[in-house]
């Protein structure tokens, strides 16, 4: 999947985007279909997520990795994944780049760039698919942020 | 899994709004049933069809209607649409294989449920439109504004696209398709289909270039037709039009490389427009 | 769900009680008996199970049970009368056109169904027709050389 780039603004000051930023336990949550985060290590997690696709459902389980870490503004994750189908299972790669940056009034501008990728040509399917859903999750994901931060802010 | 055969639409849009997400409509199913056990293991009830009477094929003077369950062949068997400015949607229909699914499968269902399928891509060059209706009333919106992303449609939970509509062609257009696949049974690898429009000089004011299967959902090949317009639609027009579709990002998976699929684009191009130019000269 | 449903085989109304998530095919054999019609690819693309609904050859792996109520179904056991064979069976038989014989009935069907209505088809018809069906043995040539005699023999007839 080619890269892509999420961006929002929350109400809320940079640190308290750390807080939250920094523990993928509770930023990962925010992703919508997450069904849980487990801390591995300090810089590693387990996530169990569950993505509805036409009308049926798939598990993705997935370790991230934090590779790089400048606080308050900025980590750099990779991971892998596997989705897994009846008798078959798709590998997934993930890279992310997460920066923070304060703005005026006490905002914060949330940026990731990164992508995830489906393995080999059988892969091609399961990027489509992401493809397709990225807008819809992307939303969910912002939604769920601002939820937690804004709401204390 | 229930299994409903509403005898009304307004029975059918009821059923279907109340089941939200867990129902699903099917005419033909040639591909809900394959796929049951598989993409569809949420969905609680099914709403067959086939009772509404939406199967037919209608021409009045502005637009030629087709109901959402006309099976392709029927499509093709309604003579409405031999010799005239529509004979390529019959013409796509026809390349649809092998017979068997053509006498189950329905326009619908293939504009609705296919993510890699060939009218489509005709129906997007000759700009036609999809009536929708829900329980609350119905919608027109052009199919341009139907695919969202793959096997991603504008349709809401409780919709059904009933008619889709296809507007007369002026008599100095032409339209063409062309698709590229292995065997009888394969899904298209890469198809295209072109309405040029004429004037009095012979210069091309106007073309609808569409590719299929080269992206996940069908698209204008936008250079292509700007390589056109204006141009007097030679030979060397052509050329340089099929190679201006060279610059889309031609996807890459199980069925074909984006390399095949690369030179599939320019032939493809090529051949839709060399027929949609003689069909629109010799005023089809 | 189970649900009773009435189907019309072979001229004969059957009522049967099915799980709707069942195909035609596989209540074809398992709930009628008929095992003439294979199953083999159960997803469309092998032809094994073609039979004829309404006058149309249909893969009826892919066709829900409940879907074919109300409509009339001709199986591979509906072909010959009154134990005479169709010309179709004849010539399959005389041209050697089966060797496994698995393919056979979906072929059957699938050329009766386009004989029905193409009384006078060319060698090219005759494959795109049957295009949807895959011998493992290939015996094609000798599939197209039946269905091209028994077209003369059902024209003469």
């Amino acid at each position: 999947m080619p890269e892509g780039r999420v961006e929002f603004t929350v109400s809320a000051p940079i640190d308290k985007n750390w807080e939250l930023f920094q523990n993928a336990e509770t930023w990962a949550m925010c992703i919508p279909g997450c069904k849980g985060v487990t801390k591995v290590s300090e810089t590693e997690w387990d996530g169990l997520f569950e993505v509805r696709v036409l009308h049926t459902s798939r598990t993705v389980q997935g370790r991230l990795r934090a590779v790089e870490i400048k606080a308050p503004s900025h980590i750099r994750y990779d991971g892998k994944g596997e989705l897994r189908e009846a008798f078959h299972r798709y590998g997934l790669t993930l890279r992310a780049d997460m920066s923070l940056e304060a703005v005026s009034g006490g905002e914060t501008r949330v940026t990731f760039v990164g992508d995830i990728a489906a393995k080999g040509l059988g892969g091609a399917i399961i990027n489509k698919i992401v493809s397709s859903k990225m807008d819809e999750m992307v939303h969910g994901f912002e939604q769920n942020v601002r939820r937690i931060l804004e709401k204390e802010g | 899994m229930q299994y409903h055969r509403p005898d009304s639409l307004g029975g059918a849009l009821t059923l279907l709004r109340d089941l939200g997400d867990s129902g699903v409509a099917i005419a033909g199913g040639t591909f809900f049933v394959p796929h049951r056990r598989e993409l569809f293991t949420d969905v609680e009830a099914v709403v067959d069809l086939q009772g509404l009477g939406l199967d037919y094929v209608t021409l009045d003077g502005h637009a030629l209607r087709i109901g959402a369950t006309t099976s392709l062949t029927s499509l093709i068997e309604s003579g409405a649409l031999d010799g005239g400015p529509f004979k390529v949607i019959s013409e796509t229909a026809s390349q649809i294989t092998p017979l068997e699914l053509r006498n189950r499968a329905t326009v619908g269902g293939d504009l609705c449920m296919s993510a890699e399928s060939d009218l489509p891509t005709t129906l997007l060059a000759l700009n036609a439109e999809l009536v929708i209706a829900s329980d609350s009333g119905s919608r027109t919106l052009p199919l341009e504004q139907f695919y969202l992303g793959y096997l991603h449609t504008a349709l809401q939970a409780g919709e059904l696209v009933t008619e889709v509509r296809v507007p007369l062609p002026a008599s100095s257009a032409g339209a063409a398709f062309y698709k590229f696949k292995r065997r009888a049974i394969d899904l298209p690898v890469l198809n295209a289909a072109a309405q040029v429009v004429l004037d009095s000089d012979g210069r091309c004011p106007s073309a609808r270039i569409i590719l299929g299967c080269a992206a996940p959902t069908p698209i204008r090949a936008s250079s292509a037709e700007q390589a056109l317009t204006g141009s007097k639609c030679d030979g060397e027009a052509v050329i340089r039009s099929s190679e201006a579709a060279q610059d889309i990002e031609y996807q890459e998976d199980l069925r074909a490389s984006s390399e095949v699929r690369r030179t599939w684009g320019r032939v493809a191009v090529r051949e839709v427009l060399r027929k949609a130019i003689e069909r629109a000269k010799g005023g089809q | 769900m189970r649900q009773s449903v009435t189907l019309v085989v072979n001229g004969l109304e059957r009522t049967v009680d099915v799980d709707t998530t069942w195909s035609l095919a596989h209540v074809l054999r398992n709930s009628l008996g008929l095992t003439g019609t294979k199953i083999a690819c159960d997803v469309g693309a092998c032809g094994s199970c073609t039979v004829i609904v309404d006058g149309r050859a249909v893969n009826s792996c892919l066709m829900l049970a409940v879907q074919a109520e109300g409509q009339s179904i001709t199986t591979i056991e509906g072909l010959a009368v009154d134990g005479r064979l169709h010309p179709l069976q004849q010539a399959f038989i005389d041209s050697h056109a089966l060797q496994c014989g698995y393919c056979t009935p979906g072929m059957l069907m699938a050329a009766k169904a386009f004989l029905d209505k193409n009384r006078h088809p060319t060698e090219e018809e005759i494959k795109e027709a049957i295009g949807g069906h895959i011998c493992r043995c290939g015996s094609y040539h000798n599939i197209v050389e039946a269905i091209l005699i028994a077209a003369k023999e059902m024209a003469t007839a």
